[in-house]
């Protein structure tokens, strides 16, 4: 019975997923957009690291530049869920079709996750795409680690859609999607060092990006798949009598971190869902 | 002609007031947006102290944020303009009120002119803005103290009148492909690429840089590096002056040409209305 409830939500997953990307295919410039509008922001920011560079570092494998690649590789992925999965709900109560969508006999946590996915089968091209992008701009690619880096990025990307699942809770009701969004987002541009090495920081600067769980993903992934030691937790810890590592350490953080954001977002957003409905606001632009 | 320019101002201004939230974001995003390639630099160079060494040795003026912030006040104050009137052409045409607007007795031009008048005031606005809150948080502000600053606003000035040509040009292709969004988000990294946002445009390679002093503001922002922080001119001050002066004509015509074009077009077709 489970199984059959499983199967049924993966192909209603599948079919929403695809009904989306019709949508969004029906719009080639912004489809397009997507694939130049990457290549040119890796300019902007690579030029002026140029004009810091000492002229050894250029021949440095674990480079600053590669902190940018990875970080902004993750940080799209951040991006995605904050967009589709809170935005898309606010773009669709706007359209007014929010209310009609929910009336359907479907599981209404599949409803946000499908423009999840929709965004991330638009994306795995341009994903696939960016670092070699990347390399051919800058002439630096590494890769290490890649099956323990792609563990840590599923992890990571649960967590993700926990925030993702919050973040719609509280838009269903403040309404101003796109403004908190970007101002997220760019809080973690800058405290979760997502285009510079954490040892960048300034103090005071550091001690809220350890504040933040954000930064953590960032930082396991992106030191694991340049293959350095994590930046944030950088001594070995002592708990109950065990030592870990600081990459171990910072590996059950992140599981932690996932568990509570999943949570605490399934939580809110079958509350404000509920409170939503009893106030007849679904529908309210 | 007054009047309609006063009445589309008033209109737009009200519209404006009614969304505060974007007017603190829109100051906040360039100087974050700085932060970025200033706190790379340290990571790169090791150092804020060595990432000033770093810097003039390659560009010529130890003041990275100033030179950053600039680039940074510019690129807003582009895609300000940009935005602002692509998306209010598209607003209008989506809420379907673009085609009463033209049905008016009132010249097109005028509207057009009054509109143009309140997106400069307003990325104006946020130019100032950015220039006085970076100053205060990196200690920029008595180098800006000094005549050779009305040099620099002259330079920016002539680059604004220009624009707001090249504004209309892309509310022309917005209203024609529709896409309006996807258009101005692709739009913003290409300006901040081309202008030069956080470097000088010498860097670049020369058919780039060629393309790149299209855009009117790339003049602008270079020699106003040049004049604050007594940096290379793009040419010379005279040369780049009598281009700016050449662009102020040329872009706007350009625009009211094709802005005739799609508006005949338009109305042939029907598609003033459409969504």
């Amino acid at each position: 019975m489970v199984i059959r409830d499983a199967m049924k939500n993966i192909r209603l997953l599948g079919r929403m997923s695809l009904y989306l990307l019709r949508i969004s295919l029906r719009y080639p410039v912004n489809f397009v957009a997507d694939f130049i509008e990457l290549s040119f922001w890796i300019l902007v920011f690579y030029f002026p690291v140029i004009l810091f560079l000492p002229q050894q570092a250029m021949e440095g494998s674990a480079s600053p530049v590669l902190y940018t690649l990875w970080g902004f590789f993750i940080f799209m992925l951040i991006s995605d869920t904050i967009w589709s999965i809170a935005g898309g709900l606010r773009y669709d109560q706007m359209t007014g079709i929010l209310e009609q969508n929910f009336l359907a006999p479907i599981n209404e946590f599949i409803y946000p996750l499908a423009r999840l996915f929709r965004i991330f089968i638009r994306d795995i091209p341009i994903l696939i795409a960016f670092p070699i992008i990347f390399w051919a701009i800058t002439g630096f690619f590494l890769i290490k680690n890649l099956a323990l880096a792609m563990y840590i990025l599923a992890v990571s990307l649960m967590g993700f859609i926990g925030f993702g699942y919050l973040y719609a809770g509280l838009v269903l009701t403040m309404k101003r999607s796109a403004m908190s969004a970007n101002v997220i987002q760019f809080l973690i541009m800058i405290f979760s060092a997502v285009f510079y090495p954490f040892k960048a920081l300034p103090e005071p600067m550091l001690t809220i990006s350890k504040l933040l769980p954000f930064s953590y993903y960032i930082d396991l992934f992106r030191t694991t798949i340049i293959g350095t030691q994590p930046e944030l937790i950088t001594e070995p810890m002592n708990i109950l009598g065990i030592t870990l590592s600081p990459f171990i350490a910072e590996l059950i953080l992140i599981h932690i971190f996932t568990a509570i954001f999943l949570a605490i977002g399934a939580i809110t957003y079958e509350k404000m869902l509920i409170k939503a409905k009893r106030e007849g606001t679904l529908h309210t632009y | 002609m007054l009047e309609v320019i006063k009445a589309v101002f008033k209109l737009r201004w009200k519209y404006t007031v009614r969304y505060p939230g974007w007017a603190i974001f829109f100051i906040f995003v360039p100087i974050v947006f700085s932060l970025i390639p200033i706190i790379l630099g340290w990571a790169v160079a090791g150092g804020p102290q060595q990432a000033t060494i770093n810097f003039k040795l390659r560009v010529g003026t130890e003041n990275y944020t100033l030179f950053m912030i600039l680039g940074s006040a510019v690129w807003v104050l582009s895609i300000g303009v940009m935005w602002d009137f692509g998306m209010w052409l598209r607003e209008e045409q989506e809420m379907g009120t673009l085609e009463q607007l033209l049905l008016t007795p009132a010249n097109i031009y005028h509207i057009l002119l009054g509109s143009t008048i309140f997106t400069v005031a307003l990325s104006a606005t946020q130019f100032i803005s950015v220039i006085l809150f970076g100053g205060l948080m990196f200690g920029f502000l008595p180098e800006l103290a000094k005549p050779s600053t009305l040099l620099a606003i002259l330079y920016l000035v002539l680059g604004i009148v220009p624009l707001t040509g090249f504004a209309l040009l892309i509310g022309c292709l917005i209203v024609s492909i529709r896409e309006a969004e996807a258009i101005i988000r692709l739009l913003e990294p290409i300006i901040a690429f081309l202008v030069g946002v956080f470097y000088p445009i010498t860097i670049m390679p020369s058919f780039v840089k060629y393309l790149a002093l299209l855009i009117p503001l790339t003049i602008s922002l270079q020699d106003m590096r040049a004049v604050i922080l007594e940096l290379d001119y793009v040419f010379n001050p005279y040369l780049d002056m009598m281009i700016l002066l050449t662009y102020c004509i040329v872009w706007p015509s350009i625009a009211m040409i094709t802005y005739r074009y799609v508006e005949r077009k338009a109305k042939k077709e029907g598609g003033l209305g459409g969504y």
